[in-house]
């Protein structure tokens, strides 16, 4: 009696934690060059949890305090895209390119697209909140920066394509 | 009850139809868009909420805009002499203050009511027009910079209070710009 209720929690509590895990959002990287051919899923609550664990050594790049100092402004702006309805912020248009920043659903999009290559960047509004609080503090992990992808709408987040290479990384 | 329910429903779509333009006059968009037709045609087109082009000045650290203002670098005008020429030609009301018709080209600069009218037409082939409407209060605002420096964030602010319309629009043969807020 005791062992299967022991077997049942632990079924039910097995099953709670795929349920999260595959809710929260699944990170695929797809790389592909003539080459090589690299498919990478990562549970994007896992890469929160280990993320954890791993500091970046950001605060040694100078780079990073200009980030810093700029985080108020950053934020307002993040503040102000999420409430603007969609539409085209910036549009340059040449015979043989076209860069596009506009706002769609909750998200601020840039596209690239020239004779070289095409640059596809989807970054949810949400996800930049989170990644502003994150890197607001001096001491950036991995799990951090990753954890702004949870609970995002599916889809790929940068698609770039150069000739015959491609990179993509989206969220299922 | 019927009355009531009238009321209700009329109240609504007032709040309906009022709010989008209430919310449009709250945050007004600048728009700039700029077409070169040379060898290699190209179309900007730039929108944004004043709000977000104020919180972006802030952002610029380049040498002469910091702040969101703007060091003049030219030695034909300083700021001062534009601070007195401006105070001087407000005083003048409605009035036309300068007027050059040359073969070349006409300049006429001139006061209508709350703006400012800067408008330049080259007479030659294919020569270029500028159109310049700036409100008072904008000009005001650019120059309620201390020293030296124009106060862009201030005009834009005063840009925020003024109602929609076209602030600037040149064409050239080969380039066309227009900037205005809506």
């Amino acid at each position: 009696m005791t062992l299967k209720n022991f077997c049942i929690g632990f079924l039910i509590a097995t099953l709670l934690l795929i349920g999260y895990v595959v809710e929260a959002g699944i990170a695929v990287v797809h790389v592909k060059t003539p080459d090589t051919h690299i498919w990478i899923p990562v549970p994007v609550a896992v890469g929160h949890l280990v993320g954890k664990f791993i500091d970046l050594p950001l605060s040694q790049e100078p780079e990073f305090e200009t980030l810093l100092d700029y985080g108020e402004e950053a934020v307002e702006i993040v503040r102000q895209l999420k409430d603007l309805p969609d539409s085209i912020l910036v549009e340059v248009s040449k015979t043989r390119e076209r860069v596009r920043i506009f706002k769609r659903g909750g998200s601020l999009c840039i596209d690239v697209d020239n004779a070289n290559e095409k640059v596809k960047v989807r970054l949810p509004l949400h996800a930049a909140e989170g990644l502003l609080e994150a890197l607001s503090h001096r001491h950036v992990n991995v799990g951090d920066l990753v954890a702004c992808l949870e609970w995002q709408p599916a889809g790929d987040i940068v698609h770039v394509k150069n000739g015959n290479e491609e990179v993509r990384i989206s969220i299922w | 009850m019927k009355t009531l329910a009238c009321l209700v429903s009329a109240g609504l779509l007032f709040f309906d139809l009022g709010s989008p333009a209430l919310a449009q006059n709250k945050n007004p968009w600048l728009h700039l868009e700029v077409q070169e037709s040379n060898a290699d045609p190209t179309l900007v087109k730039v929108n944004l909420p004043i709000s977000m082009v104020d919180v972006a000045l802030n952002v610029v650290k380049d040498e002469n805009l910091k702040r969101g203002r703007l060091k003049l670098d030219t030695h034909d005008i300083s700021v001062a002499e534009m601070k007195q020429l401006w105070s001087e030609l407000k005083k003048a009301g409605n009035a036309e203050f300068l007027t050059v018709e040359k073969k070349t080209e006409s300049v006429r600069i001139a006061r209508q009511g709350n703006l400012l009218l800067i408008k330049v037409i080259e007479s030659k082939r294919q020569g270029s027009k500028v159109d310049i409407k700036v409100p008072l209060d904008v000009v005001d605002a650019l120059l309620s910079g201390p020293g030296e420096e124009l106060n862009i964030k201030a005009a834009l602010a005063a840009m925020q209070q003024k109602g929609s319309g076209d602030i600037l629009t040149v064409n050239d043969h080969q380039t066309q710009v227009r900037l205005w807020i809506d």
